[in-house]
């Protein structure tokens, strides 16, 4: 299907791996010149090659967006790289601790931390790259947001409610965005496997008495996240999602986000 | 694609045989059914028709007998409905019973004979045409409104009953979309309330008045298809029990 995205030009944060780097690797697929973004220069050099190798347009740039001056250095190194920036997707934010026993264990700290990282830093990016979107009359604002944002678990509450607030944002901007040629929608991952996640499943393999990421797995699968697909969602889901927000065939989608979430997400 | 003989049916049906499914066109008048299947194969893809009035058992059998002939079916779009047009007291109670009838029951009645093989065959999509009246009703139609509440909800209940089939269960929620009962409608409005005769005058005056969005335009059928086709891939494999809003940021809250 031709996704109309050639010579689009898009940022994504956080995309030196996972969700973030599949999201460049699908967009430059369909033609899009893609600004990588991470905090590893490594990473960021690897991705960027990769992508070129394979004939696509790629350049990063380094800065960790979740601080002024990091955001900043993005925001300046982005809008150069290709001289402007057409689809902006807020790939970066992650929980800023793990999972505490207890609700009641999460600092206030964690809370501030939480809505920095996750909502605070996509609303930076939006206020730097939106005026020239809108002067060029079309653009695309993309936030990733995540289940917890609608079906949160008890024991990381600062992140589920960073996330609620970037949903309210997504769909606030699409009111201030009207006529202008610029939509704002987000997605709802669900569990995503990405190696990062290993520890994790080791650790959960380990409390039933097995030290393989595997058993830990299958036991998440079965025990804790209720979904109704089969097995965890991977980057490729999700960049396939933004890949279409992306598209002009999504012209008439904005101020909406909907759940890449293997069905764990209950409600209608 | 139930209700595939024009409007958001028709924009469905050809996308997906442009991307090379198979596609059983539906409706209820032949020659309307019959223009699609040629237009679809003229373009080189697919097409058989199916016809049949989806708002009884016989007329399911019908159809699903017809639509299985020539192979399995793995995706089905429950689109076919009507919409009511009176103001909510106005509404006989028959018309609510008869609304649910052909907008709720006739989809479970295809989801019941299309899905088993599905589940079987270990892959399948069931997409519900909802709409943002499900959560955003305006007074007037009101069964039909209703009638739409019960799509996204059967939508989700049929998601947990395939949990770990392979197959899921989602929905597109149109907003405001330009098919021609649409067009039809507004015209009619825009001569009550002196919009203007051209169509972009019409259009503006719609969106100023009756359906305030954030794209300041009605959706177009191929906008719907496209997200259609997005959860009928296998790119969506890990999407179920979601709702895509499609509808320039007619409905006011978050879904």
């Amino acid at each position: 299907m031709d996704m109309l995205l050639k010579g689009k030009r898009a940022l994504i944060t956080g995309s030196t791996s996972g969700i973030g780097a599949q999201c460049a690797r699908v967009l430059a697929g369909e033609g899009v010149s893609v600004v990588i973004n991470g905090r590893s220069a490594d990473r960021a050099a690897a991705v960027t090659e990769e992508i070129r190798k394979v004939g696509g347009e790629a350049k990063f740039v380094l800065g960790d967006v979740t601080t002024e001056d990091g955001s900043n250095a993005v925001i300046e190194g982005a809008k150069s790289a290709f001289d402007g920036i057409d689809i902006l997707v807020n790939n970066v934010g992650n929980p800023t601790q793990e999972s505490h026993d207890s609700w009641f264990d999460a600092p206030f700290q964690e809370w501030i931390d939480d809505y920095h990282q996750n909502t605070i830093a996509a609303v930076r990016l939006v206020h730097a790259f939106t005026p020239a979107m809108k002067e060029r009359g079309w653009g695309r604002l993309i936030q990733v947001s995540s289940r917890n944002a609608i079906s949160p678990h008890a024991n990381l509450p600062t992140y589920g409610a960073a996330k609620a607030a970037l949903n309210n944002v997504t769909l606030s901007l699409s009111k201030a965005l009207a006529g202008t040629g610029v939509t704002s929608n987000g997605i709802m991952p669900g569990l995503i496997y990405t190696p990062q996640l290993d520890k994790f499943f080791i650790e959960t393999a380990q409390r039933q008495g097995s030290d393989d990421p595997e058993f830990g797995k299958q036991y998440v699968l079965k025990n804790i996240v209720h979904q109704t697909v089969s097995r965890l969602g991977q980057p490729m889901d999700i960049a396939a999602a933004v890949c279409f927000l992306a598209s002009p065939l999504a012209d008439f989608m904005t101020g909406t986000t909907f759940r890449i979430d293997g069905g764990s997400t209950p409600t209608v | 694609m139930t209700g595939s003989s024009s409007g958001l049916g028709e924009a469905i049906v050809k996308m997906l045989a442009q991307e090379g499914a198979a596609v059983v066109v539906h409706g209820r008048d032949s020659v309307r059914v019959d223009v699609i299947v040629k237009a679809i194969s003229d373009a080189g893809g697919r097409a058989d028709r199916t016809l049949g009035d989806l708002t009884t058992v016989a007329g399911a059998d019908e159809v699903c007998g017809e639509a299985l002939a020539n192979g399995p079916v793995d995706i089905l779009v429950n689109n076919a409905g009507y919409y009511g047009s009176r103001g909510w007291l106005d509404t006989p109670e028959d018309e609510w019973l008869n609304a649910y009838n052909a907008n709720v029951v006739s989809g479970v009645r295809m989801i019941k004979r299309l899905v088993p093989a599905m589940r079987e065959r270990g892959w399948g999509r069931v997409i519900q045409i909802g709409g943002g009246l499900s959560q955003q009703p305006m007074a007037s139609q009101p069964e039909y409104n209703a009638t739409l509440a019960a799509r996204h909800n059967l939508a989700v209940s049929l998601a947990r009953d395939l949990k770990g089939a392979g197959v899921t269960s989602n929905i597109v929620s149109p907003g405001c979309i330009r098919v021609s009962a649409v067009e039809d409608f507004l015209t009619g409005v825009s001569e009550r309330l002196g919009w203007g005769e051209s169509w972009s005058e019409i259009e503006a005056g719609a969106c100023r008045d009756f359906i305030p969005n954030d794209i300041g335009r009605l959706g177009r059928p191929e906008e719907i298809a496209a997200a259609v086709a997005y959860l009928a891939s296998p790119h969506a494999d890990y999407v179920s029990g979601a709702m895509i809003r499609v509808d320039g940021g007619l409905n006011r809250s978050i879904p």
